[in-house]
């Protein structure tokens, strides 16, 4: 069965169209890419999955485990394994990053069932996470994001990715503003995470990120719907070419 | 002449005729009785008293020479209880018995004023009644000439107490609500430092008025942690003036945390009257119910390079108000001045009503002042986040009113008092939630 | 270092242009004011009877008023008996039918001022109302506009042709008892500009109306209404300049603006009255009441304001937001210099649901100029989910004037979402030495920042006034650096 299953999804923001009818399949284990030029509607697929208010679903259907995911509230679908890694994390003065985490971690727990974690259990996880994505520990004790660096933040969210362990990832140009070596941080960050029970999909602009995190399919996204599918080699052979075939395809469509 | 007139006078003069035998100076407090009785009470037609009416003072029986002891237990019930530098005052009286003077200060004197070792209260006296305006400020004027004790901290040059000192004011009634007058002078000489945590607290749900002024007078390079906390019963009158009085270089960090009273005024102000000269007010006010806050700050640049910082927060909820009005005056010669003011208020309920009035009055060119205000709800952005990581939306929503007033908090000292005031806000917004406790913010 | 800031400081020797008298014969009521001195003015513009009721019930209200004083300004006692309340060129009381009739130095004073009203010479389009003192010498574009169905008068002309209209709408954005100086002006004012856009219709042209003080311890009282019916749109101009002479003279405005349902409303000023020399003797004394009702559902009133004249400006043009989703707006630019004070901002009170209102203040202060920034946000209980953003920025230039901002915010609304932000600074010598370095005199580098300072007001200008306000800018500022 497929873990995600997207159909002829359609998406508005502000009455203006932008997913046309996407669809999309991912099973657990994959790792997808999702590439495209700007306003091709690649964040708009990020935030309608993990519940954002202000797109407006029109038609189409997005199905996770089976289960009908426009349906669920925000949390819930956090709750249930999905977590969107975010192009522009908000800060959150005044809440300490570890408590918050713990916040979320234990309200997940709660959710399905599973024993929460103390206060030795969390700190423990915390300490074992943060080396994992080479965060510096100073780090968990200021407030969510805040006066964090672009690459801090972006370290920031495959923390929290590690430390919740979700089913379905989904990262939301975390390439974008990263040096070199914070890439290669978060790169193996996420590689870590890889296992047959997860799926990953990777949205980006560039190749670059792909280099480090290898990816099973590559969709490329045009105007709000999928023009091409393949494999790893489809992101080299559009750092060559570019985008502007594919958007010459999808305005002559 | 009115019928309301004449029960202002009334009040006014209650309060005299009960108020002062021990107080220092008695040529001071009889030109404040006249100031007083001069003034009589504010009332709404007076820009600075445009949001708050006191006629319940007028419309009050009160006790004016209340007799009764502190509950027992009382001091349990309030942050900071075991500091071991502390004086308690019950309707402005020391109970030697509650309170506890090490021997070791440091040099350090805390205490009443007619106690200070001679030298030392001759200074003082020279100060008492010069930091805060009893000439034009009713309240002021009130409590000069009224003030049954004056408590103390002073401490002497390059001194530094390294443990906090807590006064603590009670109002206690019984049967007729008791008033009084709480005074405090803090001096600190050249490169002093030291913390004080000033504690306004009502028991129960009693109603008891309580009329304090805290003057601050801090020399060259020292340094002075200030917290004020208005405490306990929801029915408490508490009307409070606070004026610091800075030298070059001197720092006062001001914090004040309102939590009980059902008619709240301070009046806070600091002087900057010494070149980088610094003063931060901060303040986080919580109302509920009826309550009514209302904050009146004055940040005064007197002299070049002097950098100044406030943040008001109010989290306001059912038919509770909240006024504040912010002035940052700038004078012609305080040129380099860097003023920082916000006002953030939280509105939770339909009932509540919030009044924000920032002021600059700037007559130097070479400044940078900025202040901001925002009135409004929980930010859905921070929200979705919070949601979109698992915790429901209103968990979500209560541990951000939480964090919204723990910002404020952060720049408490001591770190003891920051510790336990967290608990309390955080058992107030986020208790009971799918929430781990507020200990486990430290951990 | 080349950039001398001090020469900032020997502020704002200004070239006041517009300050020449036109020689012309007047025709004047004497100095004081009775209720004949509102007789007199009512039967001079022939007005009917219910007129000079109202006139007369607004006087008899305005004798047991009291002057304001909370103002942030300061002026000499105004002594309102030794006022003239009506002056009018003597060739205009024969009502000239065309403008072939209208005395030629009344059309060179135009012409002077860069408002030519021969047809020929018309500013492409716009529509131009000149008042001068208390009349109405000639409206443009008058055919045209009533091809649409729009009537565009001066008020006197709509008290007779148009009494229905007048009836319903005068007074009932600023009411008789409003205040001190609407009071005034409701009793005595002399001529202004009456506007109404029918049902659907986008006015073509910017409508405009200049208004110029002439004669000599005269006051002016104009008094301007606009009603934009369903759907209508329009946009509307202010100018105004006044001779240079030593005694002050009094301007006291009132203007109303009534948009209905889905109607939009745009009103703009440049307000260049004399601002008196640089010992504060003379100058215009501003005291203007200016308030928008978004009375229908989605409408919109929008105020843009550029105050580079009077010795003492004193207004708030508001908007009461009362449909739901309706909108108010004001964009606010006031430049105080040589001894000018300015106490100006605007009051925006939410009533409806959805109301959204946006505030942007930017003031100048140079020389002995003070200037200050007052503004009510109001969100009244029933006002769900109303928003308001408030931006107010200072300018200081030189040190021995003052940037004042007195923001009040009330709020009885939880969905109420209220920002407030304000700034003070100077301009930076590291600025004013970059655009040397590039080559720009710190003359045209100061004018350069102000301008940018001021470039989100400008933007909300029509594309002619927007050009004329930064040279008025520039004009005010000449000097103001060595």
């Amino acid at each position: 069965m497929n873990m995600l299953e997207i159909k002829d999804l359609h998406v508005s923001v502000e009455e203006k169209e932008i997913l046309r009818g996407l669809s999309l399949s991912v099973k657990a284990g994959e790792v997808h890419a999702i590439m495209g030029p700007n306003g091709s509607g690649k964040s708009t697929l990020a935030q309608v999955l993990a519940g954002r208010d202000d797109y407006e679903v029109t038609s189409g259907s997005v199905s996770y485990e089976g289960e009908d995911l426009l349906e669920l509230d925000p949390e819930e679908r956090a709750c249930r394994g999905l977590f969107l890694a975010f192009q522009y994390p908000v800060q959150i003065p005044g809440i300490s990053n570890s408590y918050f985490l713990k916040a979320a971690l234990n309200a997940q727990k709660k959710y399905r069932g599973e024993p929460e974690l103390d206060a030795f259990e969390f700190s423990a996880l915390l300490k074992q996470k943060a080396k994992l994505v080479e965060i510096d520990e100073a780090l968990l004790h200021r407030a969510v994001n805040e006066g964090f660096s672009g690459g801090e933040k972006k370290r920031n969210e495959i923390f929290q990715m590690a430390v919740l362990e979700p089913k379905l990832c989904v990262l939301d140009e975390t390439d974008s503003g990263l040096d070199i070596d914070a890439l290669k941080i978060v790169a193996r960050g996420v590689n870590q995470m890889r296992s047959p029970e997860r799926a990953i999909i990777v949205v980006t602009h560039y190749q670059r990120l792909l280099e480090y995190i290898v990816p099973d399919f590559v969709h490329v996204l045009v105007d709000g719907r999928i023009a091409k599918s393949g494999g790893k080699e489809l992101a080299l052979e559009l750092e060559q070419k570019g985008y502007a075939d594919f958007e010459r395809a999808a305005a002559s469509v | 002449m009115s019928t309301q007139t004449i029960q202002k006078s009334d009040f006014i003069e209650a309060c005299i005729a009960a108020g002062g035998d021990a107080a220092p100076l008695p040529k001071l407090r009889e030109e404040a009785a006249a100031a007083a009785r001069a003034l009589g009470l504010p009332h709404t037609k007076l820009e600075e008293w445009r949001n708050t009416s006191v006629r319940v003072l007028s419309e009050t029986e009160f006790d004016h020479r209340p007799s009764a002891a502190a509950p027992s237990g009382i001091l349990r019930s309030l942050p900071m209880q075991d500091a071991e530098i502390r004086l308690v005052f019950v309707n402005g009286r020391l109970d030697e018995a509650l309170s506890s003077v090490p021997r070791d200060l440091s040099g350090a004197y805390v205490g009443l004023l007619r106690n200070a070792p001679e030298s030392v209260q001759e200074r003082l006296l020279s100060v008492y009644g010069t930091v805060a305006d009893w000439r034009t400020l009713h309240f002021v004027a009130l409590n000069t000439a009224c003030a049954a004790e004056c408590a103390v901290l002073w401490v002497p040059t390059r001194a530094a107490l390294a443990r906090p000192v807590h006064i603590i004011h009670l109002g206690v009634s019984s049967g007729k609500p008791a008033a009084s007058h709480p005074r405090l002078l803090c001096m600190l000489d050249e490169a002093a430092e030291a913390t004080v945590v000033e504690t306004f607290a009502v028991p129960g749900d009693q109603v008891a008025f309580l009329n304090s002024v805290t003057e601050i007078k801090v020399a060259a390079d020292a340094r002075l942690f200030h917290s004020r906390l208005q405490l306990g019963s929801e029915k408490a009158l508490h009307i409070s003036s606070l004026q610091a009085n800075c030298a070059d270089r001197a720092k006062v960090e001001q914090t004040t945390f309102t939590y009980g009273g059902a008619l709240v005024r301070n009046d806070t102000g600091s002087v900057l009257d010494g070149e980088a000269a610094e003063t931060t007010l901060n303040a986080l006010y919580i109302a509920r119910n009826e309550q009514h806050v209302d904050n009146h700050t004055t940040l005064d640049h007197a002299k070049p390079n002097c950098p100044s910082f406030e943040m008001y927060k109010g989290i306001v909820d059912d038919k509770a108000s909240a006024v504040f009005r912010g002035r940052i005056i700038v004078r012609p010669d305080a040129q380099k001045t860097d003023s920082k003011q916000s006002n953030m208020n939280l509105i939770l309920s339909d009932d509540a009503v919030i009044n924000s009035k920032p002021q600059l009055e700037i007559f130097a060119d070479d400044v940078r002042c900025t202040h901001g205000a925002t009135i409004g709800r929980i930010d859905d952005e921070p929200l979705f986040y919070l949601r979109s990581r698992g915790i429901d939306a209103k968990a979500a929503r209560h541990l951000l009113t939480f964090a919204f007033a723990s910002e404020v908090l952060d720049a408490i000292q001591p770190e003891q008092l920051k510790n336990e005031l967290e608990a309390l806000i955080f058992a107030r917004f986020a208790a009971g939630d799918t929430l781990p406790s507020s200990d486990d913010l430290h951990s | 270092m080349s950039t001398d800031l001090n020469t900032l400081e020997q502020a704002a020797e200004r070239e006041y242009e517009w300050g020449f008298v036109t020689d012309i014969e007047q025709e004047s009521a004497p100095p004081g004011l009775d209720e004949n001195t509102i007789r007199f003015i009512s039967a001079k513009k022939g007005e009917p009877e219910w007129m000079l009721e109202w006139r007369l019930e607004a006087f008899r209200h305005w004798t047991k008023m009291e002057e304001p004083t909370w103002q942030n300004v300061r002026y000499d006692p105004i002594d309102y008996q030794s006022i003239v309340y009506y002056a009018a060129p003597k060739s205009m009381a024969d009502g000239p039918k065309s403008l072939d009739e209208v005395d030629p130095k009344l059309l060179e004073t135009y012409e002077k001022l860069g408002i030519p009203l021969h047809e020929r010479a018309l500013l492409a389009g716009v529509a131009v109302d000149a008042v001068f003192d208390s009349v109405s010498v000639a409206t443009t574009f008058k055919e045209e506009l009533e091809k649409h169905g729009i009537i565009f008068c001066s008020m006197s002309e709509a008290i007779r042709e148009h009494p229905e209209l007048v009836k319903k709408y005068l007074g009932s954005v600023v009411p008789v008892t409003d205040n001190f100086f609407a009071t005034l002006n409701s009793a005595v004012f002399s001529d202004g500009s009456f506007v109404y856009v029918p049902k659907g219709v986008r006015c073509p042209m910017e409508l405009s109306t200049y208004f110029r003080i002439n004669a000599k311890n005269t006051g002016q009282f104009e008094r301007t209404l606009i009603i934009a019916d369903e759907g209508a749109y329009v946009s509307y101009l202010e100018g105004c300049t006044a001779p240079m002479r030593d005694e002050n003279q009094l301007h006291a405005a009132v203007v109303e603006l009534v948009a209905l349902e889905g109607a939009t409303i745009k009103y703009s000023t440049v307000q260049n009255w004399y601002p008196g020399d640089e010992n504060g003797v003379g100058g215009i004394y501003n005291f203007v009441t200016k308030r928008g009702k978004c009375l229908g559902n989605r409408s919109k009133i929008s105020w843009t304001q550029v105050e580079t004249g009077s010795a003492i400006t004193w207004k708030y043009p508001s908007v009461l937001l009362i449909g739901d989703d309706s909108v108010g707006e004001f964009y606010s630019v006031a430049l105080t210099s040589l001894r000018q004070q300015a106490d100006t901002g605007t009051k925006m009170v939410h009533i409806g649901k959805n109301t959204r209102s946006t505030i942007v203040s930017k003031g100048i202060s140079a020389k002995f100029g003070q200037n200050t920034y007052r503004g009510l946000v109001r969100i009244n209980r029933g006002a769900t989910n109303a928003r308001n953003y408030s931006q107010c920025d200072s300018l200081l230039i030189g040190d021995k004037c003052g940037a004042h901002t007195f923001p009040y915010l009330e709020v009885r609304n939880s969905t109420a979402t209220v920002e407030h932000e304000a700034s003070t600074s100077k301009i930076g010598e590291d600025q004013i030495f970059y655009c040397n370095q590039r080559g720009i005199s710190t003359e045209d580098a100061v004018s350069m920042i102000v301008n940018g300072f001021c470039k989100e007001v400008f933007r909300e200008l029509p594309m002619e006034f927007a050009v004329e306000a930064q040279k008025l800018l520039a004009v005010s500022l000449e000097g103001s650096v060595g």
